[in-house]
């Protein structure tokens, strides 16, 4: 009867882990399907813009200096999110086979900073909205440049697509003893503080922006950029209840 | 000026939706989201809406299946990134009359709003035709009524569409061929016959003396002529 009574308690147990299992193989199944879906949906809407604006280039009754110069505009920086959107897919497959590597070295924030907000400067016109800048000279961290980029430009995405149209979004450097802190600030609804911690993991999207074009893998892969070069990414209020999102670095070892 | 509302809340694709229609000769105002949407289409009354599905505040399906119960019966066009069969199924269930998705030929999108307003105005009833007076006769068209002396006539419905027919063609001469094809439908010459049969019986009904007529007229070896 023991044996009975062990074997009967051992199906049961393995029952119950396979069930967990399954669910868990589901969740996952589930979370890539929206997954898809929301790459694909993020990835059409550049595109539409590309492909509408060059085919009213073309038309004749609409020739002018002034629509040359905008629409052209428009392709530009469609397109530069596009590729910026391919770099986010890329880097996130690497992360999930976990290639994905960085190589920090001395780096100057006040230079990579310069160049991400110039590059992203098309894509903030877009929705008129401002970046203001205090980068403080001279700070050294320990960082993969690449990296840094793309963090950074991740950081500048979100601001845009969740902060209102016209809005200043301020970019801050605050340098410490041990490690220099990146802010990128918004004014948009911020980020409630029980999903904090949540927004890090890969697929995951918040509720509210459930109407907002989005993959859920933009962060996902900050979190494991800026894990990588062994300093930590985090959110927290803004001043102007917006979100404020932080990546702390190592400072240059001195 | 046909109208069209385009709901999309991407500004950029919002204006270059207005820059395609408006190139075409379409008054076209834009709402960024759903509430606005619903509250644009009822003040507005647009002739045909252009609906993203993902907008803020209100989702498109919502904001079509507002629309539908409030009444609206004009086309809508989803123009939607969703490209699965499964989103394309709910938006024609909630009403939706086509569905392109994004990216999308500028053409191809023109060309599925004009077959779609086509349809529309094919749909809705034609303007009635005036009435129709002389002598002291009254034709009615959309009534499909003839009065003489205030008195109601009873014409069958060949009749009628036979009297109609010579009306509309005032002042010309028409075949008894032309007005064989013009009622009936036929081409062959065979039943020319049928028609002199209903104008004498025109004639007897509507006019003062059937063997010299006023208004429908014999035009020898060629058909009918009316004159009011």
């Amino acid at each position: 009867v023991p044996i009975v009574l062990a074997l009967f308690a051992a199906t049961l147990g393995l029952a119950m882990l396979l069930g967990l299992q399954l669910r868990r193989a589901a969740e996952l199944a589930r979370a890539r399907t929206a997954f898809v879906s929301g790459i694909s949906h993020e990835l059409r809407t550049p595109l539409t813009q590309i492909r509408l604006f060059a085919e009213l280039l073309e038309e004749p009754r609409l020739r002018s200096d002034e629509n040359r110069i905008r629409w052209a505009r428009i392709i530009d920086q469609e397109a530069r999110r596009l590729a910026y959107m391919v770099e986010n897919v890329l880097s996130f497959a690497r992360a999930e086979e976990h290639a994905l590597r960085v190589t920090p070295v001395d780096t100057d924030v006040g230079a990579v900073l310069d160049e991400v907000v110039q590059a992203f400067a098309p894509l903030a016109e877009g929705r008129r909205c401002s970046i203001h800048t205090e980068v403080p000279h001279g700070i050294t961290v320990r960082a993969d440049p690449a990296a840094l980029r793309h963090v950074l430009l991740n950081f500048l995405d979100n601001a845009v697509k969740y902060g209102p149209e016209g809005q200043t979004i301020r970019v801050r450097v605050e340098p410490t003893a041990a490690v220099t802190r990146i802010a990128v600030e918004d004014q948009g609804p911020g980020v409630p503080a029980a999903e904090r911690d949540a927004i890090w993991q890969p697929y995951y999207r918040m509720a509210r922006d459930s109407a907002t074009g989005g993959s859920g893998i933009g962060l996902a892969i900050v979190h494991e950029l800026v894990r990588l070069q062994g300093g930590r990414a985090v959110v927290e209020d803004g001043a102007d209840g917006g979100a404020r999102f932080v990546v702390e670095l190592i400072n240059q070892a001195t | 000026m046909t109208r069209i509302l385009v709901v999309e809340d991407n500004a950029q694709l919002a204006y270059g939706l207005q820059t395609t229609l408006e190139l075409e000769g379409y008054t076209v105002t834009t709402a960024a989201d759903g509430a606005t949407a619903i509250r644009r289409a009822a003040e507005w009354g647009p002739d045909l809406v252009i609906l993203d599905l993902m907008i803020p505040e209100v989702d498109g399906y919502r904001v079509l299946r507002t629309l539908r119960e409030q009444g609206m019966e004009q086309p809508v066009l989803i123009l939607t990134a969703k490209g699965e069969e499964a989103d394309k199924v709910l938006g024609f269930r909630l009403g939706a009359d086509d569905y392109v998705t994004k990216p999308f030929g500028r053409l191809e999108l023109v060309a599925r709003v004009q077959a779609l307003l086509r349809r529309a105005a094919k749909a809705q009833q034609p303007p009635a035709e005036p009435v129709e007076r002389f002598g002291d006769v009254e034709v009615n068209p959309g009534a499909r009524t003839v009065t003489r002396r205030g008195e109601e006539l009873s014409l069958t419905p060949k009749e009628f569409d036979l009297l109609l027919a010579l009306i509309r063609k005032r002042g010309l001469a028409m075949t008894r061929l032309q007005l064989l094809k013009e009622v009936w439908g036929h081409t062959a010459a065979v039943m020319t016959r049928t028609v002199d049969l209903h104008i004498f019986e025109l004639r007897r009904k509507i006019e003062d003396d059937p063997s010299a007529p006023k208004h429908i007229l014999t035009v020898r070896k060629v058909g009918y002529r009316f004159v009011a």
